[in-house]
């Protein structure tokens, strides 16, 4: 009961200080600025989005030429100038050799939003440019066929990369956030205390288990209210995540394990400068190393998130996991800070 | 200045020397797990796609439900994002066996297109095509070569290709092709924005830790009293700079190591010095005016956002001229070998040299205030009204407040993507934006006894000249003509400001803001109609 007055204590500081409408702050800044690189991909990828390049052609290509229709020059430095100038997308040059190899010269923008449209575009045509010179050669050629409901469809190269960039990179990436956030105010929450000597006022009416355990339960409902933030705000866009419950589950298993880091730090450090910093570098280390392994809660909470199979046993193993390292890291603590505070004292 | 250097170098000494070796050895793990991850690259997208049947791609699990149905040679998909895009990447796999099976089979024959991509910039000068850019033209077809050298490259490129295929049949996942230059057209890629973005990301990374350390001192400093005892001793700016300096130059060479260990040419510094001063300076500026550790953390998460928001965005549409606001912009284009002018670098750099410089001066004036317990947006209005006490410093201050709005503002177009139909929110936010910057000055000045009528003209006259120095320098000087009009809409916005400021700062505020947004919607509703 003593570490809930704690929790709440803790947790008007962040209101008062109106810290938390920062905070709702940095979330949204992820998801938009994430928005607007999907936005971006989904324009560029769309087929409308590179229907339209013009190519030009420098050198005698007839096959070529009836697959993509290109603008003839008869000198590269024209060809360039106009490249240049915007009227046309990209330079291809080369004169065709229908039974040897082709190669093929292509000149591109350099800046990236201009070379993807063309790009896309020519990568198609020059595949089924690949295809008819495999076919006069007597190669076989790959010829897939897709069909939904029925009826035969065309998929768009790259389609793929708004689904993997929302549930691959923008949901972990705010699990990850919030996990940092409540770990960061957990530092500061615990650090506070002991600089500024209220822990000893705090310690002469309460146990420090209790207050230990108080400041893990604001943080931890500092995460709750933020996954539940950033949940609705992908729903208003339109984003969905399968399986909230369970989704929410595995960002807190996420949370345990960095707040877990956070606690044992800065009982350690007993100083929020050192602690913040020891922190930042390895949650640097831990971030990356669950995103680079295929066991790790993040890639459970890609599958959920997606609607894709996981097993409940992965679920249940990174959960009780998760809950043994704040055990183990509140006790540490706890022994850690008692030695020194008795010292003190 | 000497002596406060040593004694932030001589404070850090309290670090024991135990506390540096595990900061040492955290720090060469952190760097060896994200070297591992990065080459490893992202592995969490394990098993999200479904089958019917077993395939060699981890991406994919044999499910009963699958995404995608391969029956009879057919390929049975749904209607939803999830299938779809798993049979996008289904078509990937597919492609990568069809062509290990082809180079065994065919060997080279079966390869009868191979590209080699040249990239040319293509931004044009406004007025067409420049003398400067023909002449690199010029230069692009002389190395390039006209066609009869091509054909020469081809015979050359032809051995290359041939051992290339020799290499392949050895073992096709050799990713041979990136040496010999020339790709199939399955490998030609576009451009990748997001990988663009982190590896300009990782010159500012050391920063953002420095950065964490020095305003962690800072404020503790400010807490502690430290900063009172040393005032006694030094002039208050030595103080402040002194206590900067030795992070400032950490920073500094941390971001050099990052350029050394990407092989990168190290003048590239110069786009980041103004940066790494910004931020020291936007520090020591939030330590002043925030009340606790925890507000100070915060404070500088949401300062972070905002600048990492002004620095990268344009970094991403380097197609367009106002993309050249960012000094990481010019940074990236540096490093891909472009030309950038003295007046692209001033223009870029000089905004961020006069906010520090700005913050400094801030910061400094706000010595008296650092212990009230005033929230941060009083503590502004306080710092405001000891700076703004003289009509020469109305206009000044609205001046040079212009490149902090320009920040706050790219941070509010961003939201337009997040939300639909968002852009009345914007022009609502850049129009409160706006109005308190110079209703905070104008504020200001009528609070130490300055007619605020002569205030409102000077405020709208600094501003409009501010906003239109970076604006011009982007855009044709055709539209000066068009000065007036804005000029007008600056005065009225502040005129009912004035009026409105009786009944206090808020309410004055939402007032000429609303003006303003009204101003803007019409404006930009008969632009777009």
């Amino acid at each position: 009961m003593e570490s809930v007055k704690i929790a709440v204590k803790d947790l008007r500081s962040i209101r008062k200080e109106k810290t938390i409408l920062v905070i709702m702050l940095l979330l949204f800044f992820v998801a938009s600025f994430s928005s607007l690189i999907i936005i971006g991909l989904t324009f560029l990828y769309s087929p409308m989005g590179y229907a339209t390049a013009k190519i030009g052609l420098v050198g005698n290509a007839p096959i070529f030429s009836s697959l993509v229709h290109p603008i003839r020059y008869n000198s590269l430095e024209k060809a360039l100038e106009d490249f240049v100038n915007g009227k046309i997308d990209a330079v291809v040059v080369f004169n065709e050799n229908v039974t040897g190899t082709n190669f093929i010269t292509i000149y591109l923008p350099k800046e990236d939003i201009k070379a993807i449209r063309a790009t896309l575009y020519l990568r198609r045509k020059l595949m089924e440019y690949q295809d008819v010179l495999r076919r006069i050669k007597g190669i076989p050629t790959l010829n897939l066929k897709v069909y939904e409901d029925g009826k035969e469809i065309e998929v768009p190269e790259g389609f793929s990369l708004r689904f993997r960039f929302i549930y691959v990179m923008l949901i972990p990436l705010l699990a990850v956030t919030t996990a940092i956030i409540s770990s960061a105010f957990l530092i500061d929450s615990i650090c506070e205390e002991i600089e500024t000597g209220t822990l000893d006022v705090l310690l002469s009416i309460l146990d420090l288990k209790d207050v230990i355990a108080g400041k893990l339960l604001a943080s931890f409902i500092l995460s709750v209210f933020l996954t539940i933030f950033w949940m609705v705000m992908l729903a208003v866009n339109g984003i969905r995540i399968c399986n909230p419950a369970l989704a929410m589950i595995t960002v807190l298993s996420i949370c345990f394990i960095m707040t877990a880091i956070s606690l044992a730090i800065s009982a350690f450090m007993m100083d929020r400068e050192k602690s913040q910093l020891v922190f930042s570098i390895v949650a640097v280390s831990v971030i990356m190393l669950m995103f680079s392994t295929p066991i790790s809660p993040i890639g459970l909470l890609v599958r959920i998130s997606a609607g894709s199979s996981f097993s409940v046993i992965e679920l249940t193993v990174y959960l009780t996991a998760s809950l043994l390292a704040i055990l183990l890291s509140l006790l540490t603590a706890e022994k850690r800070l008692n030695k020194s505070i008795g010292l003190e004292i | 200045m000497l002596r406060i250097i040593l004694l932030e170098l001589k404070a850090k000494k309290g670090w024991s020397r135990r506390f540096l070796t595990l900061l040492l050895i955290l720090s060469v793990f952190a760097i060896i797990v994200s070297v591992h991850s990065v080459l490893n690259g992202i592995k969490i997208d394990r098993g999200i796609y479904s089958t019917n049947i077993k395939i060699d791609d981890p991406k994919f699990v044999k499910s009963e439900n699958p995404d995608i149905m391969i029956y009879k040679g057919r390929i049975i998909v749904k209607d939803n994002l999830k299938s779809l895009s798993a049979y996008d990447e289904f078509r990937n796999y597919i492609r990568r066996i069809y062509n290990e099976w082809l180079s065994e089979r065919y060997g080279s024959s079966a390869f009868p297109v191979l590209i080699r991509v040249i990239r040319i910039s293509t931004r044009v000068e406004f007025g067409g095509i420049t003398a400067g850019k023909l002449k690199e033209i010029a230069e692009i077809v002389k190395k390039g070569g006209s066609i009869s050298k091509e054909i020469k490259q081809e015979k050359r490129g032809r051995k290359e290709f041939y051992q290339l295929i020799k290499k392949k049949e050895r073992g096709f996942k050799e990713r041979t092709q990136a040496k010999s230059g020339f790709l199939t057209p399955d490998e030609l890629r576009p451009p990748s924005l997001l990988g663009k973005l982190i590896y300009a990301f990782s010159f500012v990374i050391p920063m953002y830790f420095v950065i964490q350390v020095y305003s962690s001192s800072a404020i503790e400093d400010k807490i502690k009293g430290r900063f009172e005892l040393l005032f006694v001793a030094e002039d208050e700016w030595k103080v402040i700079t002194g206590k900067m300096l030795p992070y400032i130059v950490l920073s500094v060479i941390l971001t050099i190591a990052i350029m050394i260990a990407l092989g990168k040419n190290l003048l590239g510094i110069v786009f980041l010095i103004p940066v790494i001063l910004f931020l020291m300076a936007l520090s020591t500026f939030t330590a002043m005016i925030s009340r606790s550790y925890r507000e100070m953390t915060f404070l500088t998460i949401i300062v972070s956002i905002f600048i990492t928001t002004y620095l990268f965005i344009p970094a991403i549409f380097t197609a367009i001229p106002m993309s050249r606001i960012s000094p990481i912009t010019l940074l990236l284009i540096f490093f891909e070998g472009g030309n950038i002018s003295i007046k692209e670098y001033l223009i870029s750099t000089l905004q961020f040299y006069l906010m520090s410089l700005t913050l400094i001066y801030l910061s400094l004036n706000s010595l008296e205030i650092m212990h009230s317990q005033a929230n941060p947006i009083e503590k502004i209005v306080e710092i405001s009204t000891n700076v703004v006490n003289r009509y020469p410093t109305v206009f000044l201050a609205s001046i040079l407040s212009i490149p902090f709005v320009f920040v706050i503002e790219f941070f509010t177009l961003s939201i337009i993507f997040a939300i639909k139909y968002a852009f009345a929110i914007v022009i609502l936010l850049i129009a409160v934006i706006e109005e308190f910057f110079k209703g905070l000055f104008i504020y200001s000045a009528f609070k130490n006894g300055l007619n605020p009528y002569v205030s409102v003209f000077l405020s709208a006259l600094g501003f409009l000249i501010g906003e239109k120095i970076i604006l011009f320098s982007f855009i044709p000087i055709k539209f000066l003509e068009l000065i007036p009009i804005p000029l007008i809409a600056h005065l009225i916005a502040s005129l009912i400001f004035v009026v409105a400021m009786r009944f206090g700062f808020g309410k004055a505020l939402l007032a000429s803001s609303a003006f303003h947004a009204l101003y803007d919607g019409v404006i930009l509703w008969s632009l777009l109609r």
